[in-house]
């Protein structure tokens, strides 16, 4: 079990670190194209990170995106995340227990 | 910046403690390993990753080779690689201890907040990433912890399952955060294209 939660720190440690491996010893300015990716990628990232959460909730059913509008919705209209949020989340819980 | 690290996290709350008290009931119910509660601690600490906590548990209870393990890790974690990308210029000049801290920290949560964190000043900006890291931290070690202890120490008296049952739908948290955030780099990008 110890070599297992050494394996599971080590290679999750490296993967974070790995752009900081290559990029971070380097003096002066970052390249252009490296902070260009930087930029692009995240966008990216957050929504391929919205699809892989559909995964653990209840996707094969409508009540989370029903809540997911909900918390869309309310971010365009108020424009206050932990409202959105919470909202969207007791919308949820209350979808899946009808 | 320590408050508008609280506040930020207030969501990531919700979803780390829900998650992780699953992934520790999971590692103590069905991980197959003595002093759960203290794997479940070193584990949450270490790794801070809810898609291997949970889905790894079947294969520790199967006694996989620690080889095959990180090999596995690899795989379903392959993404986290890209995340420090988008805060290569921003952490430059961060002490090396510290660096490896916000590193380690990179989780899918931590990093879409931190990103969408358009503090200006690189002092400010370094001080709420740190609040944050380690608020969320402490979240998740609490959740996996805490549910690795519940079902070894008072598994006889409640029932996790009941636990669970309440808190079913909480981990909706994650994607309404990870909504919230594209909504608003959206809204940016549409507003900067005008």
């Amino acid at each position: 079990m110890s070599g297992i939660v050494a394996a599971g720190f080590a290679v999750n440690f490296g993967l974070r670190a790995l752009p900081f491996l290559f990029f971070g010893a380097r003096k002066g300015p970052l390249p252009k194209w490296v902070e260009r990716f930087g930029a692009f990628v995240s966008p990216v990232i957050i929504a391929c990170l919205i699809v892989y959460s559909f995964a653990g909730v209840e996707w094969r059913t409508a009540s989370p995106y029903i809540a997911a509008a909900i918390t869309v919705g309310l971010q365009v209209w108020r424009r206050n995340p932990l409202l959105s949020i919470v909202v969207g989340t007791v919308a949820y819980m209350a979808a899946i227990r009808f | 910046m320590f408050r508008r690290a609280l506040r930020d996290s207030l969501p990531v709350l919700m979803g780390y403690t829900t998650m992780g008290f699953v992934a520790g009931v999971l590692l103590a119910a069905k991980g197959n390993v003595i002093l759960a509660p203290l794997w479940g601690f070193l584990s949450s600490t270490l790794w801070v990753t809810g898609t291997m906590s949970i889905a790894g548990v079947p294969h520790i209870a199967a006694r996989i080779p620690v080889f095959a393990f990180a090999l596995m890790t690899l795989a379903v974690n392959f993404r986290y690689a890209f995340y420090g990308f988008s805060m290569l210029g921003r952490w430059k000049d961060v002490p090396f201890l510290r660096k490896c801290y916000l590193i380690l920290m990179l989780t899918d949560e931590n990093y879409a907040l931190e990103v969408a964190c358009r503090e200006k000043d690189p002092k400010a900006h370094l001080r709420y990433c740190t609040f944050l890291s380690i608020l969320n931290h402490s979240y998740w070690i609490v959740g996996v912890t805490a549910g690795a202890a519940t079902v070894a120490v008072l598994g006889m008296m409640v029932d996790p399952d009941a636990i669970r049952s309440w808190t079913n739908g909480m981990e909706f948290a994650m994607l309404a955060l990870f909504l919230v955030i594209f909504t608003d780099q959206a809204r940016g990008m549409l507003s900067r294209g005008k």
